[in-house]
């Protein structure tokens, strides 16, 4: 027999003298005998505990119990209706919140209400790259033909 | 308060219905008929007798606010028996920081003597005075046992509720009441022996 064999036991156990194979063991293991001792030290004092009677009722605990209700039942429903108001609330503000969420992902990018957009507001780096060297070029060319004598009054 | 001659378990239906629909008066006969019941399991669980009665007036508060939720999947005895064991469960969880540690008090003489006088009483030899000894001794140890042991062990070795009337009462299966029992169990004496090895 094993010590956690004893632990285990003793949740079985009920009657007060050890069995031969249980004797056997607590006569050689201290520490078994100390539990065994204790459990049944434990199990008289629930005994005694068992025995010990709760206290009756007093007169009337029961009508007592009866007109409390009225007001157990008025605070709780005072309560549920604290709670039932804030939940409400709480879902107002999401739904509001949720609206707005919508609204701002709805509304177009321009209009009266953002203002003038872009006419093409996303472009790819090619048509970026090729537009950049065209105004370059038109600014260089046109401001060249204005103030360039040569190119600009000689040629009229 | 009207009082029916023979109440069954019919009557109790009866009874519970009407107090589902919010009757006080029905709910007064139950509380008549199981008051005493409510009053053990507080007593065993709390141990404290002047709060005997008002632990089992909030009980039957509670049971009157939630007894819409009584399905009569079980009896109501073991419906209400679970509404009182979960509300003395919150009570000892709350008074458990303002609870005194009384093991370190007992000398390891007077627990000695403690255990003569257990084994004196299998054979049915122990004094009033004795009783009283030996169960504030166990008292003292179930007060300083976690609140899940403390349920647990109160149940089954003071109630002498069957594992399956705890776990119906806990809202557990057999077998995790088994293990939970085994456990308290072990924890409780590990407890005495570390006790022992601190002083």
């Amino acid at each position: 027999m094993r010590c956690e064999d004893v632990i285990a036991m003793l949740d079985e156990i009920r009657e007060d003298s050890p069995s031969e194979t249980l004797r056997q063991h607590l006569a050689a293991c201290s520490t078994c005998a100390r539990a065994w001792n204790d459990w049944r030290t434990l199990r008289s004092g629930f005994r005694a505990l068992a025995e010990d009677a709760p206290p009756p009722a007093s007169f009337g605990f029961a009508s007592r119990v009866v007109r409390r209700l009225d007001d157990a039942v008025d605070s709780s429903r005072a309560a549920a209706q604290v709670i039932e108001r804030v939940a409400r609330r709480f879902v107002l503000a999401t739904l509001l919140l949720a609206m707005s969420l919508v609204l701002a992902l709805a509304l177009p990018s321009s209009g009266p209400v953002r203002g003038p957009g872009r006419d093409e507001p996303y472009l790819t780096q090619t048509e970026v790259n090729s537009r950049a060297g065209d105004s370059l070029l038109g600014d260089e060319f046109s401001d060249s033909t204005a103030a360039n004598p040569v190119y600009g009054g000689n040629q009229k | 308060m009207e009082r029916p001659d023979t109440p069954d378990v019919k009557q109790e239906i009866d009874w519970i219905h009407r107090a589902q629909r919010g009757e006080r008066e029905p709910f007064g006969f139950l509380v008549e008929r199981h008051q005493r019941r409510v009053f053990s399991i507080v007593y065993r669980l709390v141990r404290r007798r002047d709060d005997v009665e008002d632990i089992a007036q909030e009980i039957f508060i509670k049971a009157f606010l939630a007894i819409g939720g009584y399905h009569f999947e079980s009896s109501f005895a073991t419906w209400l028996a679970r509404v009182a064991v979960n509300h003395c469960y919150d009570y000892l969880r709350r008074q458990r920081s303002s609870r005194v540690h009384y093991f370190s008090e007992m000398g390891e003489e007077s627990r000695r003597r403690l255990e003569r006088r257990a084994e004196q009483q299998t054979s049915g030899v122990l004094n009033p005075e004795e009783q009283v000894a030996l169960r504030d001794y166990t008292d003292r140890l179930l007060e300083r046992a976690p609140a899940d042991d403390r349920v647990i062990l109160v149940l089954k070795e003071v109630e002498e509720l069957s594992v399956q009337e705890i776990a119906e009462i806990l809202n557990l299966n057999v077998s995790t009441v088994k293990v939970r029992l085994h456990r308290a169990r072990k924890r409780m004496l590990l407890d005495i022996q570390k006790s022992e090895r601190g002083k």
